[in-house]
């Protein structure tokens, strides 16, 4: 199964992620799809990250977690989240195909970051929905 | 215990086993469990403040709300508390009705503020001046997240034209200037309060700024609300238009 | 499921180096790594057990150039071999657009082969793929142990048990020596975009 995403989708998803999320502090954002491939993001300049690799980690890491769920009798697990001392990292699921993560510093608590992804990815499914396979 | 004739001991059966080994007299529920936390007027207020950290939801927020009214009550003879339990108030309200519309740092302030109530609760040894001097700082941070939210709100209304993405770096240097611009070009009812009292703050006594503050955090919670039903007047409207 | 970025000019594709344990997976993917050093950019990803077998995944990200003005973009990975981490092979092939099948050629390994080869239609068909339809080639591995004289499989019998009815393409390898490890990979990625751009028409 292949899925295209035109130049107007993409910008949509990119002022989102901006609006939402990256004007709120939020220092890196990505958005990628189950099998690891990288569909947006942003940064703030600063962040050197290895974007490809995290998305393949991210995708791996989401997808072992949720088969822990299934085995432990839930359907999914509504909070993947990684505290770091500096940089955290929050997952999380985008219709069934996609993944939004966002690493955000200690400027932000989670409970807010929460509000705001909880936001973007609505008006994300949005312009997803058109791409995805019934 | 008694020597019998035939050399035997007489350990006294009938006497209860704890009494020989002197533990008799003692209670369980004098025992001390190091490991029971301390329980303080706070300890509610503090678990909700964690769980906000973790998940903002009405349910929460309503909880905390509820519970700084009972402290209110709990603490009315100390003006400094009821100061500091304003401030949360008010912060916990306003992130209450925007949510995710939230400023970011009103978080931040609600966090900063708990942890400054509590040490002014907990710790022993603390004056009053260091009472009003920590309450003052909070104030200050309040009423730099007023401003923030002013300049938000005067930003949104003027409808700024958005950045595209490549450009984000560039912009996230020019708020800033932006910011002075809009200062200068528009007068928000906080800042114009504020002008107000700037006369009197420098030379007003701790007492008169706590009351000034209060008066200024009531008079915010008036205008959030007002602010409120202006938009649910709107909504309403624009829902009839289409029906 | 490949990506295609009509604003990037940019497609992304998902091939998985899959087989039994200790087949040969991972010395694929860091031969072709240390061979193609001066074009990858990023190091390769490797998460593996202390004793070197991988346990999760290794990942490599690899530009092959421009097909038909679109930057294509392979994202190479490997699953753990070893019969017990089933559960991860089956997320690891999530996604997946194209399959290098790695058999080992021992004679002792010849029943692990087949297994293998089973365990990965029964994954692929957890994603409603068909073994029959997703690109794949088979690449028969350690070729160089035969100096040794260790008795090895022949490819009549790796062919009969692995290729009969898939009828794929299929190289007589070693992933340690180099042998054949490019070829593999170069067939792997045609086939998938071959196959990619059929579904695009």
């Amino acid at each position: 199964m292949t899925y295209m995403l035109g130049q107007e989708q993409l910008d949509a998803i990119e002022q989102v992620l901006l609006e939402d999320l990256f004007d709120v502090g939020v220092n890196c954002i990505f958005l990628i799809d189950m099998a690891g491939n990288v569909i947006a993001n942003l940064d703030n300049g600063e962040i050197k990250h290895d974007i490809y690799s995290l998305a393949a980690l991210a995708a791996g890491n989401f997808a072992a977690v949720s088969t822990m769920a299934k085995i432990v009798g839930e359907d999914e697990f509504s909070l993947l989240f990684h505290k770091g001392e500096k940089e955290s990292i929050h997952f999380s699921k985008v219709l069934t195909d996609f993944l939004l993560i966002t690493i955000f510093g200690k400027g932000i608590s989670l409970g807010f970051l929460r509000l705001k992804v909880a936001e973007a990815t609505e008006k994300i499914k949005k312009i997803l929905e058109p791409s995805c396979a019934p | 215990m008694a020597l019998q004739k035939d050399g035997t001991v007489d350990f006294g059966v009938e006497a209860d086993p704890e009494d020989l080994f002197g533990h008799g007299n003692e209670s369980l529920d004098s025992v001390e469990d190091t490991g029971d936390p301390e329980v303080t007027p706070l300890t509610e207020l503090k678990s909700i403040v964690l769980s906000l950290d973790w998940e903002i939801t009405d349910e929460i927020i309503s909880r905390f709300v509820k519970e700084i009214d009972k402290l209110k009550d709990t603490y009315r003879d100390d003006e400094i508390l009821v100061s500091f339990l304003g401030l949360l108030d008010s912060v916990g309200k306003y992130i209450k009705t925007h949510k995710a519309k939230a400023h970011p740092n009103a978080s931040k302030l609600l966090n900063s503020a708990y942890m400054s109530l509590e040490k002014v609760i907990v710790s022993k040894d603390i004056t009053e001046s260091e009472r009003n001097r920590i309450l003052a700082s909070q104030l200050k941070s309040f009423k730099r997240l007023m401003e923030q939210i002013a300049l938000r709100k005067a930003a949104s209304d003027g409808k700024k034209g958005l950045k595209p993405p490549d450009q984000a770096r560039v912009a996230a240097q020019e708020p800033k200037e932006d910011q002075a611009i809009q200062q200068k070009e528009e007068r928000s009812p906080e800042e114009a309060k504020e002008r107000q009292l700037e006369p009197h703050e420098g030379r007003a006594s701790p007492d008169e700024s706590l009351r000034l503050a209060v008066d200024e955090l009531k008079q915010l919670i008036q205008e959030e609300f007002k602010a409120l039903r202006e938009e649910l007047r709107q909504l309403r409207e624009s829902k009839e238009r289409l029906t | 499921m490949a990506f295609v970025n009509l604003k990037k000019k940019e497609v992304q594709t998902k091939i998985v180096y899959y087989g039994p344990g200790r087949g040969g997976k991972t010395t694929n993917l860091e031969y072709i790594y240390n061979k193609f050093r001066s074009r990858i950019k990023t190091e390769m990803v490797t998460i593996k057990t202390h004793g070197d077998r991988t346990l999760f995944f290794d990942f490599l990200p690899f530009n092959v150039g421009k097909i038909r003005g679109y930057d294509v973009k392979i994202q190479l990975y490997t699953v753990p071999g070893q019969v017990k981490y089933d559960a991860t092979r089956r997320l690891v092939l999530r996604g997946v657009d194209g399959i290098v099948f790695v058999a080992d050629s021992m004679a002792v390994r010849r029943e692990k082969n087949i297994l293998s080869l089973r365990n990965l239609q029964k994954n692929l068909a957890t994603f409603r793929k068909s073994i029959f339809k997703i690109p794949i080639v088979l690449q028969y591995n350690k070729k160089d142990l035969a100096e040794q004289g260790i008795p090895l499989l022949s490819l009549e019998t790796l062919e009969k048990d692995l290729n009969s009815q898939l009828k794929a393409p299929s190289f007589e390898a070693s992933a340690l020596m180099g042998m054949n490890v490019v070829p593999t990979m170069k067939k792997v990625i045609s086939m998938t975009m071959a196959s990619l751009l059929m579904e695009l028409k």
